[in-house]
């Protein structure tokens, strides 16, 4: 549990990156969305979802702006910015490699993605990036 | 996606910032004075209450959805400040960030260093340069080799050598560094005063007494030189700012 903890953990600005790829949102829907998207597999304390956020606005990465809804609530909707769609790029190649190699390692597949003895492995939660 | 989720493209005002209206429910009051105890002293009072704003929304949306999920309002507000994290776990993620910050605001500090002294070094250089073209003029129209006309020159390579040399200096560090570029300016132009002086009493062929150059240089670069420098500077910064907010309206749109 505290591997998979600290696997999230680092992993936290990955899954915000990826999530905005696909339009604006604000951190209670990034939450839901990353539950959703991971099938409920990826449940990390939603309060860590804030700091990751802050770093993220820090280097440039996403942007962030509070918006009045029609209801009258106020919300603090992120967007992402070119530098951090390279950025997803980049950490998208680099955990895709990084998988792979762990894959191979722990799992005897090949990069096909299939052992030799035809299993695929336990990695089927790997977040959807 | 979770379309219902998603900020409507209608009927949104932009702010900069929240209302700071409590929530009306007690436990995510003491629950979030919890947590931003941990960020109490590292931000300014202004981000830490849009801050405590943002989680306080995300809370309350958390509580509704759990109340339509069955919860009594009881027991939706006890699973959401779980699912949100214990006060420790969150203000500990609050300090890892909080370090990252420290330590990338003293990158940023090192890099707008090394690129106002990247600037200034040569502008310092060419302002030497012209006042030694300065220096040569007038030693050729005192020895007659040059008519009085080149007095016109002279000036205007003084005025350049005195004002307008720190500008571009200032601007372009303002723009390129990550932040505190007036701060930078002062410190590099403070860094280079003094070599300044030195290099300008011990210019060849000068018709002063090197204290005497010394004390003039000393004098224009304090006047001039820092104000003007960091005052482009701060320009520089500003209109940085200003262009990287008009890239986030572009992306936010």
């Amino acid at each position: 549990m505290d591997t998979e903890r600290e696997l999230l953990k680092g992993n936290t600005p990955t899954l915000v990156l990826a999530v905005l790829a696909d339009g604006p949102m604000h951190g209670y829907a990034m939450a839901r969305e990353i539950e959703r998207r991971s099938d409920n597999a990826l449940k990390f304390k939603e309060g860590t979802l804030y700091p990751a956020l802050h770093a993220l606005e820090r280097e440039e990465f996403i942007t962030g702006e509070w918006q009045r809804e029609g209801g009258g609530r106020e919300r603090r909707v992120y967007a992402i910015t070119p530098a951090g769609l390279a950025a997803l790029e980049q950490r998208t190649r680099t955990w895709k490699g990084f998988a792979s190699a762990i894959r191979r390692v722990i799992g005897g597949e090949t990069d096909a993605g299939k052992s030799p003895t035809g299993t695929t492995g336990d990695l089927k939660a790997e977040p959807a990036l | 996606m979770l379309e219902n989720h998603q900020p409507e493209p209608q009927g949104i005002s932009k702010r900069s910032l929240p209302s700071d209206i409590p929530s009306l429910e007690p436990r995510i009051e003491v629950y979030l004075e919890e947590v931003c105890a941990s960020f109490r002293a590292g931000l300014p009072e202004e981000t830490r209450s849009a801050l405590r704003a943002e989680m306080r929304v995300h809370l309350e949306e958390r509580v509704a959805a759990n109340v339509e999920l069955g919860d009594t309002r009881e027991e939706a507000v006890s699973r959401a400040l779980e699912q949100f994290g214990e006060s420790k776990q969150v203000g500990r993620a609050w300090q890892r960030e909080r370090r990252g910050t420290l330590l990338a605001r003293g990158a940023s500090a090192k890099l707008s260093g090394r690129i106002a002294l990247l600037l200034y070094v040569p502008s310092c250089a060419l302002a030497l340069f012209l006042l030694q073209v300065v220096n040569t003029i007038i030693l050729g129209m005192s020895a007659g080799y040059m008519s009085p006309q080149t007095v016109p020159t002279i000036e205007a390579i003084s005025y350049m050598a005195a004002f307008l040399l720190p500008v571009p200096a200032g601007l372009l560090t303002g723009l390129l560094a990550q932040g505190r570029a007036v701060r930078t300016t002062f410190r590099t132009l403070c860094l280079l005063w003094l070599p300044m002086a030195v290099c300008y009493a011990f210019r060849p062929s000068s018709t002063q007494s090197p204290l005497q150059s010394a004390g003039a240089m000393l004098l224009a670069f304090g006047l001039f030189w820092i104000p003007i420098g960091c005052a482009s500077a701060g320009i520089g910064g500003w209109l940085r700012k200003k262009t990287t907010h008009l890239r986030q309206r572009l992306v936010l749109r």
